[in-house]
């Protein structure tokens, strides 16, 4: 048998340990928890904060509107698609009130823009879907016939 | 034979430090008992862009990008063009157009494919299919290399902006999670939760009352994913959409 050069033996076992201590500190200790990546990083998307809230805890007080929003034709949309992200209002309903959220009407130049922002006349929607001309908001205030929790006109 | 055994031991050592373990920690969410399917209906999309601003606050997605966005379809004699006015955040201005033959809005998202592409290229392992059917972006080991963005054949992808909310997902891929932080715990997606019209919906097959909801409309309408042709196997179905809709 041919002898070995027991110097290349030492720096081959050293660059060995080297490797695997490296290896230790540099790879996250949850790697291949679940598959190839890092396990923990589930777990913090999945524990991020919500901003919605979901649509039956606003009727845990809001009662009132729950009656006629369930009755209308507006019962399909949910609260927080007129009304805002709201998660932190169901939280702490007194501190906090969330008036100016993104897509509540107070975010809109006036109520009619509001109402348009969905019910704008459009070739490209569906044509069972209400809509009206831009000229019919002109002179009048969508909320003076319509009440928004429940849009049917009771003549 | 003393060289031997110390290069064996060096070797066993090795091996018991860089085995993985895969030992499976349990989560309150069991995932294995879940799995995602959307469908997104644009015969009753209106073009609102409420799910787009709605993804937004619920994500802290920084301005002009986009984890969904609304398109436009509008068919004229000969050409189709396509339009996404701030992807749909503000609305859609009115064709004043008398040609346009038809016309309809198609909602975007990451498709959750089964055969995901961006999972494929990521050359550190930071994104990855979990088995409820949803990809996800480790933004702590994501090194923004890009590479998942330009693989993913529907866009879905982006790269956070340097002045973007979120300090930690800085310089990294970001994409649709299905609002994975709320799918887990019985919520709604943002999107799904704020749409009007339910032209998009959400269904967890591991719920039998769901499955069956979901069957139901498959059964009875015609469902289309988008270029099918790629092999990635989305978990996105449209209703009513034409094959031009890629």
């Amino acid at each position: 048998m041919r002898k070995f050069n027991s110097s290349i033996l030492v720096i081959l076992s050293v660059l060995i340990i080297l490797f695997v201590v490296m290896r230790l500190f540099m790879i996250p200790p949850t790697f291949g928890e679940f598959g190839w990546y890092r396990g923990e990083s589930v777990r913090e998307i999945a524990n991020q904060s919500h901003k919605f809230a979901d649509t039956y805890r606003c009727f845990e007080c809001h009662i009132k509107e729950y009656a006629y929003w369930e009755v209308g034709g507006h019962s399909t949309v949910e609260c927080e698609s007129c009304h805002g992200a709201l998660k932190a209002h169901t939280i702490n309903p007194e501190e906090y009130k969330g008036y100016g959220e993104f897509l509540s009407p107070n975010t809109y130049p006036s109520i009619q823009a509001f109402c348009l922002s969905c019910h704008s006349e459009s070739t490209s929607k569906p044509e069972s879907f209400p809509q009206v001309k831009v000229s019919h908001t002109k002179y009048w205030n969508c909320t003076t016939c319509h009440n928004p929790h429940y849009p049917e006109v009771e003549r | 034979m003393k060289r031997r055994g110390f290069l064996a031991a060096i070797l066993g050592v090795a091996g018991s430090l860089t085995g993985i373990k895969l030992e499976v920690r349990a989560l309150t969410y069991n995932w294995s008992e879940h799995s995602y399917f959307f469908v997104v209906d644009v015969t009753e999309c209106i073009g609102c862009g409420r799910c787009v601003v709605a993804c937004k606050v619920e994500n802290d997605v920084p301005e002009h990008f986009f984890r969904t966005w609304v398109e436009r379809y509008i068919w004229y004699e000969g050409e189709i063009k396509v339009d996404s006015p701030e992807g749909g955040f503000y609305g859609f201005p009115e064709i004043d157009d008398e040609d346009v033959m038809k016309s309809y809005f198609v909602p975007k998202l990451c498709n959750q494919c089964e055969n995901p592409p961006c999972v494929q290229v990521c050359p550190v392992g930071a994104t990855y299919r979990t088995p409820d059917g949803v990809v996800l972006v480790d933004e702590e080991y994501c090194i923004g290399c890009r590479y998942c963005i330009q693989a993913c054949p529907y866009g879905a992808r982006y790269l956070y902006p340097l002045n973007g909310k979120v300090e930690s997902r800085r310089n990294t891929a970001d994409k649709c999670t299905f609002c994975y932080h709320r799918i887990t715990k019985n919520s709604k997606p943002a999107c799904v939760e704020v749409c009007p019209t339910r032209a998009r919906r959400i269904f967890d097959m591991g719920d039998e009352k769901q499955k069956e909801e979901l069957f139901k409309i498959i059964e009875n309408s015609s469902i289309r994913v988008l270029k099918p042709e790629q092999g990635t196997k989305p978990r996105v179905f449209y209703i009513g959409i034409d094959s031009e809709v890629r």
